[in-house]
C-alpha cells in the first residue's frame, strides 16, 4: 500500500499561486481556522476576523513572491499577514469594532463570542496594549515559538520575550484585580 | 539563582515551555526557598491556567463557509483581482461599517468640539485634510493651517502611526503651568503661576494624539 505524504505548507503554497485549487483548497482549511482565531483573540470582532481571514488568502494569491523559507514557516508568514491586517484595521477602527451582536441568534460564532466576551480573561487580553496583546494571543492562545512570533512580529526573539513578560503581568493584575483568577489546574494543552 | 534570574524565567517556567530540564529544576529549586518567588510562579501558572481554557474554549471557531467560497470564486477567476484584490470577493461586512463609523468620524469632527483644558484663543480649530499624515506632515499641516511655529510636536501616543486616522484636528489650547509635570515635561516651579498656550493634534475620537507649546 503506498505510503500517503502530506504535502508541507511550502508545497501548497507554491502549487496554489500556480493556479492549483486543489492545494489551495488544502492549505486554506489548514490555515483559516488557526488565522480566524488569531484576528478573533485580538480583537473580539468577529466581522474583523472574517475580513482578515479572507484578506490573507486574498493576499497570498496576489502575491507571487513574498514568502522567504530563510525567514521562518509559513506559520509565521500567515501571522504575519494576518498581524498586520489586524492590526491596520484595529487602530482604524478603534471604538467602532463590530462584536457578535450583529450575527443572527441561530449562529454559533456569535453565540460563543456574546459568551466568551463576559469572560475576564478575554476582556483582559482586549484591554492589553496592542503590541503586547499580539505577543499574547500568539504565544499563549495560537502556541507559536517565541522564535516564530518573532518572524510574524519582524522584531528580535528578546523583545518578544519582554512583551510577553509585561503583556503577562498586566493581565495577571488586571485578572487578580477582578479577583477571578482561576486556580492553576489541570487544562487542555493549547491548539492553534 | 537569585530572585532577579527567577524573574526572567518565571514566565517560561509556568508556561511549560523555552526553559530547558537543568534551569527549570534550578528555577523550581529556588521557588522552593524563596515565599516570594513562589507567590510569583503561582500568579504566573495562574495566568497560563486562564489563557490555556480560553485557548480550549476557543479552538473550535472557524471562518465561515463563505469565505472558502469567495476565495475559490477568485482563484478561478484571477481577472476579477483588482490591484487589492478585493473585487471578486464579497464587500466587507466591517469594511461597510467602516465606511459608516468614518462618516460618523467626520462629522464628529465637525460638530463635537474636543475636551478643552482652559479656554481657546484666538483662533478656531483647523481641521486637517484626511489620510493625512506622517508626523513630519502632521507639523507641517499644522503649520499650513496656521498655527504657531515655534516648537515641535510630541507624540501622545505611543507607536501610532496618525496615518491611519481618518480625520484630525489641531486645537489651540491653554494649560495652567502646574499641568506640564503630568504631561511629562520638566516640572513647573510651583510658585509659577499663570498658563502656557499649546496646540493638541486630537483624533475623531477626541482623544489628543501630539502637543507643542507655542510660547
Amino acid at each position: 500500500m503506498p505510503e500517503t505524504v502530506t504535502p508541507s505548507d511550502h508545497d501548497l503554497l507554491r502549487g496554489m499561486r500556480g493556479g492549483d485549487e486543489a492545494a489551495f483548497t488544502a492549505l486554506y482549511r489548514r490555515w483559516q481556522g488557526p488565522l480566524f482565531r488569531y484576528a478573533l483573540r485580538v480583537s473580539g470582532s468577529p466581522a474583523l476576523a472574517e475580513d482578515v481571514t479572507q484578506e490573507v488568502f486574498m493576499a497570498l494569491l496576489r502575491r507571487n513572491e513574498g514568502y522567504d523559507p530563510s525567514r521562518g514557516e509559513v506559520s509565521s508568514y500567515l501571522h504575519g499577514i494576518a498581524r498586520n491586517l489586524a492590526r491596520r484595521r484595529i487602530e482604524r477602527e478603534r471604538g467602532h469594532l463590530p462584536l457578535a451582536d450583529e450575527a443572527g441568534p441561530d449562529d454559533p460564532l456569535a453565540d460563543l463570542v456574546r459568551r466568551e466576551r463576559t469572560d475576564l480573561v478575554w476582556e483582559g487580553i482586549l484591554g492589553l496594549p496592542l503590541h503586547y496583546r499580539e505577543v499574547v494571543v500568539l504565544c499563549d492562545l495560537q502556541g507559536l515559538s517565541y522564535e516564530e512570533a518573532a518572524a510574524a512580529l519582524a522584531c528580535a526573539v528578546g523583545t518578544v520575550r519582554s512583551r510577553l513578560h509585561r503583556g503577562r503581568e498586566q493581565l495577571g493584575v488586571r485578572l487578580r484585580s477582578a479577583r477571578t483568577l482561576p486556580a492553576a489546574e489541570a487544562v487542555p494543552r493549547m491548539t492553534r | 539563582m537569585s530572585c532577579e534570574d527567577f524573574e526572567d524565567d518565571v514566565v517560561d517556567l509556568a508556561r511549560g515551555e523555552e526553559l530547558g530540564p537543568a534551569e527549570r529544576t534550578e528555577a523550581l529549586a529556588h521557588a522552593e526557598a524563596c515565599l516570594r518567588c513562589a507567590a510569583r510562579l503561582e500568579d504566573e501558572r495562574a495566568v497560563t491556567s486562564g489563557l490555556r481554557a480560553f485557548a480550549a474554549r476557543t479552538a473550535a471557531a472557524e471562518a465561515p463557509a463563505r469565505v472558502e467560497a469567495a476565495l475559490r470564486r477568485a482563484l478561478r477567476d484571477p481577472e476579477g483581482l483588482d490591484a487589492d484584490g478585493s473585487a471578486a470577493v464579497r464587500p466587507s461586512r466591517a469594511g461597510v461599517l467602516l465606511l459608516l463609523a468614518a462618516a460618523a468620524a467626520i462629522l464628529a469632527g465637525i460638530v463635537v468640539v474636543p475636551p478643552r483644558v482652559g479656554p481657546l484663543y484666538d483662533r478656531a480649530p483647523a481641521v486637517l485634510p484626511a489620510g493625512s499624515p506622517t508626523s513630519a506632515a502632521v507639523q507641517e499641516a499644522a503649520v499650513g493651517a496656521g498655527v504657531g511655529e515655534n516648537s515641535e510636536f510630541v507624540s501622545l501616543s505611543y507607536g501610532e502611526d496618525l496615518r491611519d486616522l481618518d480625520s484630525l484636528q489641531v486645537v489651540s489650547v491653554e494649560l495652567p503651568r502646574t499641568a506640564l509635570g503630568a504631561l511629562g515635561w520638566p516640572a513647573a516651579d510651583s510658585a509659577q503661576t499663570g498658563s502656557v498656550k499649546a496646540e493638541v493634534i486630537v483624533g475623531h475620537d477626541g482623544v489628543a494624539r501630539a502637543i507643542r507649546f507655542v510660547d
